[in-house]
């Protein structure tokens, strides 16, 4: 059976593809790389920027009742 | 020894492998290699979409750029209702129609032709488009609006049925195969003034 007529239009245009497909692959590859970067920095840097945050509001480590009547 | 060491990096991925399994594995893994089968299997279909509406090399390669990295971005929020070929179709129509419309270089793009009436004219075979020459084709789709050049790649290029063309246009179903026939209408009307001597 012959072929519909916009596959083998589809077909032409994956096979002139081919030629730019390794680049576009390459330029995806290092946006990701980038965004999984940036989202590695903020996974590290961001829970510790809230430490850092509560400690200047005051806040820090908690203290047991047992530890505070042992003080008094 | 390199096997042993980055197992994921090595393994052979089936390429029978379901889409739907392929994106599951890829999420939980985040291994390119899964990427790298979703690639192989659609780059090419969307640079052609591309290709066959925004007419221009340049700007279809980064509309595939662009696409892809909508589609990584948003891979989770794709739910399994509809097929994932159906899914990213849907996000390179759209993208490509945003870009068309925001560059206003198809008018007609804003006009919704339902109201257009063409009615007295005879419906077109399916024949007349799926048995055209490719060259006479590409011709043609070049020619005619976008939406009706969209509305004919859903039909007869992705083979999308009537109900998920609705569902991706947003429009009754009786509303899609009305669209369908003029756009069919509008080709046959655009080959007869090219191609006067056939």
């Amino acid at each position: 059976m012959k072929e519909n007529s916009f596959k083998s239009l589809q077909k032409e245009q994956e096979a002139e593809f081919e030629k730019k497909s390794a680049l576009i692959k390459k330029k995806i590859n290092s946006e990701t790389s980038a965004f999984r970067f940036f989202g590695d920095i903020i996974d590290l840097y961001f829970s510790k920027m809230t430490d850092v945050f509560v400690a200047l509001a005051g806040g820090g480590e908690t203290v047991d009742d047992e530890e505070l009547e042992a003080a008094e | 020894m390199i096997n042993l060491l980055f197992p994921l990096l090595t393994r052979d991925i089936p390429g029978t492998m379901p889409d739907e399994d392929v994106i599951k594995e890829y999420l939980k893994t985040q291994n390119s290699a899964y990427f790298d089968v979703l690639y192989k299997r659609y780059s090419g279909k969307i640079y052609g979409k591309s290709i066959s509406l925004l007419k221009n090399e340049a700007k279809a390669a980064d509309a595939t750029q662009e696409i892809f990295m909508k589609i990584l971005l948003n891979l989770s929020k794709f739910s399994g209702k509809s097929r994932f070929s159906t899914w990213i179709y849907s996000i390179t129509y759209n993208f490509c129609i945003d870009l068309i419309r925001r560059e206003k270089k198809d008018p007609s793009i804003l006009v919704d032709d339902i109201s257009r009436s063409h009615d007295k004219e005879e419906d077109v075979n399916d024949s007349f488009l799926l048995e055209m020459k490719v060259k006479r084709l590409k011709v043609i789709l070049e020619e005619i609006p976008t939406m009706d050049k969209s509305i004919l790649l859903m039909k007869y290029q992705d083979e999308l049925s009537i109900k998920e063309i609705s569902e991706m246009i947003a429009k009754s179903e009786s509303a899609v195969k009305m669209k369908i026939k003029r756009a069919k209408q509008k080709f046959r009307k655009t080959y007869k003034e090219i191609y006067k001597e056939d």
